[in-house]
């Protein structure tokens, strides 16, 4: 039976004072409901990852490994000596408070413990003993506390109510990246079989099959040939795109969910079509079928296993260059790691768009494009016939989505195509877009459905602000470039702003491209009448 | 007494009153930031509260509310409080506060016929407005609920139509020469 306090007593109970408890002294709220549900050990045992017997977060004993302060201690040491980045996030924060109030999930939520400086701080407090000198001997009074058992569970949670996202660094003073502190935290768990499975089953998957369903590469072919039904349908134009083909001058490679989870399967019809009007020598990989990397999740040895497979497949088939969908975390992998974990590439060229002659020097080391660039420099040049009037139904708004914004700085090309292929754009208030986007609150392996209330107040500064153009300018359509985005706002949307649907750029390319030679067009993408006279 | 002089003079104060009662249901170290932070992008949370609240206060006054005004100023509030960490009774508990305010400030004038009336009227819309947020709370935690189930729905009806043509992990133990 439950505690019911009468209305007066919760009043009484009100506390204003500020707690005399630290923050160390507040326990944990690990109550389902509250946390990801941890992986199964075979996931972690197909990786070769330390694994261990089923476990639930709500137990009280975790039923640690007997040295598993020994694995902590040595997993820490590693990495600051490894990363001197690490070393300086743990000496130089001068806790001024710049990005106490820049977390959506803190927003949201008023937890203090989801400020980043806190964050940060549950791992600095930790390093402070076992690594610093005045901590070592002043403890508490230095701002260092022991490893315990009630640690790790407090990491668990608060590590796994990061989405890596980024806003934080934005206003740090020293530049302090919170996402990495939070790859750390996740990677130091993982050293004891603590992760969660909506991250890990996908890793298993991509590191086996190829991509995180685990779709086979004859299935794989069928969803593309399924969607080339569905366009020849729409526009009248057949279209057959090559798989595997060695000799192609790009491989495209997109995440996973543009095959299999609406919206994004309109999105990958949009890079069908507009890849059949230019002509593009383009081939598909069944092997590299994944542009998603939950490696970056997990740690960087995993990130690294999975990453290898693009430029490999790149190497096997002889193309000149890589052509990349939309996707967030993945352009942070390509854009900030790729290079350095599994380059070089010279059996590649720097990519220059074989229509326009641009020579994206910007991923001369990569050798991978941002299908946003390479489309905004199609239409820069009027390479592409396009008939905005076809998406007049749709007041469209931006979602800068984490990682092309803030780990690429892909600002204004996305906004450039849409301006393009739509007569209606709004843009959302300056300090909730581009390098100060909102986080859609279920990045970084957080999108399952067993936290969705967690999701939902992470999610929550994102959706006020598309609240806000709704509300002012009748917005009905939140574009993105990122299939996390396309799965995650969906839901959000749906419980602040029900009156907004979710698209991805190229669904609404593919709805204004004129394509040679096809039929008049009725519907859109989604087989939708194109105007709501018609509904 | 002038009840209606009272409210217009006191106004700003009572509903600062009722605000914090709300925001202290939050951790005291987020307190200062959901009450002080204006911009209504970078701080949804307090502004959400501060504007729902001003609106229930001036139905709370009325002798006779107008259900559809309630609702909708009701509605941004408990959808937020209904995904933050609060049990069913803690979301919606803000509500009775209006009354103590209201009997704390006025309970000595109580012999004052117009006073006791008034007291009578704000403690019945009180009531009322419980029962709205509790349907909205209801709603909000079905959406939820729903949200959940189509999203495990969906992956599962997707591999329903891909039958056959998904492959997942095995149970068994590869070996590391298989990797």
């Amino acid at each position: 039976m439950v505690d019911i306090l009468k209305p007066e007593e919760m009043f009484n109970s009100i506390d204003y004072t500020i707690p005399s408890d630290r923050w160390e002294a507040v326990p944990t709220d690990l109550t389902a409901g509250n946390f990801c549900y941890p992986t199964k050990k075979k996931n972690l045992e197909y990786l070769s990852l330390p694994a261990r017997d089923e476990w639930s977060p709500a137990d009280e004993d975790w039923k640690l490994p007997d040295n598993w302060e020994e694995i902590i201690y040595e997993g820490f040491k590693e990495r600051l000596e490894k990363y001197r980045s690490l070393k300086v996030f743990m000496d130089i924060c001068v806790r001024c408070g710049a990005c106490a109030d820049k977390c959506h999930f803190f927003i949201g939520t008023g937890d203090p413990k989801n400020m980043p400086v806190l964050r940060a701080e549950l791992l600095r407090s930790v390093y402070r003993k076992d690594f610093t000198t005045a901590g070592k001997i002043l403890g508490s009074i230095a701002g260092a506390r022991k490893m315990t058992p009630a640690v790790i569970k407090e990491w668990f949670s608060y590590f796994y109510q990061c989405s890596e996202c980024r806003r934080c660094s934005v206003y740090c003073p020293y530049g302090i990246d919170t996402a990495e502190i939070t790859m750390m935290g996740r990677e130091l768990l993982s050293l004891l079989g603590l992760n969660i499975n909506w991250i890990l089953e996908p890793v298993a998957n991509c590191f086996r099959t190829g991509n995180h369903l685990g779709i086979q590469p004859h299935a794989f072919k069928d969803m593309i040939d399924f969607f080339c039904d569905d366009i020849e349908e729409i526009t009248g134009i057949k279209i057959n795109p090559s798989f595997n083909r060695k000799g192609a001058e790009v491989l495209f490679i997109t995440p996973s969910g543009d095959v299999f989870a609406d919206p994004g399967t309109y999105t990958m019809m949009g890079y069908l079509m507009l890849f059949e009007h230019i002509g593009l020598d383009y081939t598909l990989s069944t092997y590299a079928s994944e542009g998603g990397n939950f490696g970056l999740f997990t740690s960087s040895d995993v990130m690294k296993r999975l990453n290898g497979k693009m430029y490999a497949e790149a190497k096997r088939l002889g193309v000149k260059w890589i052509l990349g969908g939309e996707c967030g975390h993945m352009w942070r992998v390509i854009n900030q790691y790729m290079e350095t974990m599994n380059g070089p590439t010279d059996f590649m060229e720097a990519p220059v768009s074989p229509l326009t002659g641009t020579r994206f020097d910007n991923a001369a080391s990569t050798k991978m494009v941002h299908i946003a660039e390479f489309t905004a420099d199609l239409i820069k040049h009027n390479k592409l016939k396009l008939d905005p009037s076809r998406n007049d139904k749709f007041k469209v708004t931006f979602h800068d989505s984490c990682n092309p914004s803030r780990a690429m700085g892909l600002l204004d090309e996305p906004r450039y195509v849409l301006n393009n292929v739509c007569n209606h754009f709004y843009d959302m208030p300056e300090n909730t877009i581009r390098e100060q986007t909102f986080c859609c609150g279920s990045g970084a392996g957080l999108n399952t459905e067993e936290i969705m209330d967690l999701r939902m107040r992470g999610g929550l500064p994102r959706a006020n602000a598309v609240k806000h153009v709704h509300d002012k300018h009748g917005v009905n359509m939140l574009a993105c470039i990122c299939a996390i985005d396309r799965a995650a706002l969906p839901p959000l949307m749906d419980y602040w702003v029900p009156e907004v649907d979710v698209t991805g750029i190229h669904e609404l390319v593919g709805n204004a491209l004129v394509m040679e030679g096809e039929i008049e067009r009725t519907t859109d993408l989604r087989f939708e009448p194109l105007s709501e006279e018609e509904e | 007494m002038d009840i209606q002089k009272y409210l217009t003079d006191n106004r700003q104060k009572l509903v600062e009153k009722w605000i914090a009662s709300v925001v202290a249901t939050y951790p005291a170290d987020s307190v200062k930031f959901f009450k002080n932070t204006k911009d209504p992008f970078a701080n949804p949370v307090g502004s959400t509260i501060k504007r729902s609240m001003g609106l229930l206060f001036a139905q709370v006054i009325k002798e006779k509310m107008d259900p559809a005004a309630v609702n909708e100023a009701m509605d941004p509030i408990v959808r937020l409080r209904a995904v933050q960490e609060f049990t069913p009774s803690r979301a919606i508990s803000f509500i009775f506060t209006i009354k103590h305010l209201f009997r704390k400030e006025l309970g000595k004038q109580l012999p004052d016929k117009s006073i006791a009336r008034f007291l009578e009227d704000v403690e019945s819309n009180v009531d009322e407005m419980i029962l709205i947020a509790l349907d909205i709370y209801g709603k909000c935690r079905e959406k939820i609920y729903l949200l959940r189930i189509n999203q495990a729905k969906e992956s599962l009806k997707k591999l329903l139509i891909k039958k056959d043509l998904i492959c997942e992990i095995p149970d068994f133990d590869p070996g590391p020469q298989a990797l």
